[in-house]
C-alpha cells in the first residue's frame, strides 16, 4: 500500500470530518519526498515551539511578578 | 470526545507516517519529527487542561518544566541524528527524554482532575514513547 492508496482509503473513513482529513491529508502530503535534513530542520522548529510554549506558561503572572515593597 | 478523535486520528497518522520513507537517515529524521510533534500535542493538550482549571498551578510548573527539558533534549537527538555517526550522543539524549517520558506518565500526568483530559494527555505520552522505542530500535 502506497502513500496515494492511504490517502484514499482515509478519504472513505474521514468523510465525516473534513477538517480533520484535511489535516491528515496536509500532513501526509507535506512529509512525501522530504529528506532527512528537512525532517530534522522541521523537527528543530517544533522543538523551538515547545520551548517557547514553556517559557510562556513558565513566567510569572504580571500581579505575582511585581516587586514588594 | 472530539478531543480524543482528533488525538488518535493524528496518533494513527504518525504511526502510518512511519512506514513511508525508505531512506534509513530521512527515516530516522522523520521519526525525530514524529516525536516532537507529538510531545508538542501533548504539550498543548497539558496547557488546554490546566486553563480549564483541571490542574494545579504547581502541578501545571513541574509538567511544563519537563516539556522545556523534553525539548532540550529533543534538539539534541535531533543533532545526534544530524552527525550520523553519533551514537552515543543520541543514545544519552534518549535516554534523558525515556525518563523525563516517564516521570510525566507515572508522576505528573496523574494529577489531572478530569479523566477524559488525562486519558487524551497519557495517550499522548504513551504515543511519545512508542515512537522513541521506534527510534531506538531503528538505530540498532
Amino acid at each position: 500500500m502506497n502513500a496515494s492508496d492511504i490517502l484514499k482509503l482515509l478519504s472513505l473513513v474521514a468523510a465525516a470530518e473534513p477538517a480533520i482529513l484535511g489535516y491528515i491529508k496536509s500532513l501526509l502530503e507535506s512529509t512525501q519526498g522530504m529528506t532527512g535534513d528537512q525532517f530534522l530542520a522541521e523537527a528543530d522548529g517544533i522543538w523551538g515551539q515547545v520551548k517557547a510554549n514553556a517559557q510562556r506558561q513558565l513566567q510569572p503572572s504580571p500581579a505575582s511578578s511585581v516587586p514588594q515593597s | 470526545m472530539k478531543k480524543l478523535y482528533c488525538v488518535a486520528s493524528f496518533l494513527m497518522v504518525s504511526l502510518l507516517l512511519m512506514g513511508f520513507s525508505c531512506d534509513k537517515y530521512a527515516k530516522a529524521g522523520q521519526l525525530a519529527k514524529d516525536f516532537a510533534a507529538t510531545v508538542l500535542v501533548a504539550q498543548q493538550l497539558e496547557i488546554q487542561a490546566y486553563q480549564s482549571g483541571y490542574i494545579q498551578p504547581a502541578s501545571h510548573v513541574m509538567i511544563q518544566n519537563k516539556f522545556s527539558q523534553l525539548a532540550d533534549a529533543g534538539m539534541g537527538l535531533d543533532r545526534a541524528i544530524n552527525q550520523a555517526h553519533n551514537v552515543q550522543g543520541a543514545k544519552a539524549q534518549i535516554d534523558v527524554a525515556a525518563a523525563l517520558l516517564s516521570d510525566l506518565s507515572n508522576n505528573q500526568i496523574a494529577g489531572i482532575k478530569d479523566d477524559k483530559t488525562r486519558l487524551a494527555v497519557q495517550a499522548t505520552i504513551v504515543s511519545c514513547q512508542a515512537i522513541l522505542d521506534n527510534i531506538v530500535a531503528f538505530a540498532q
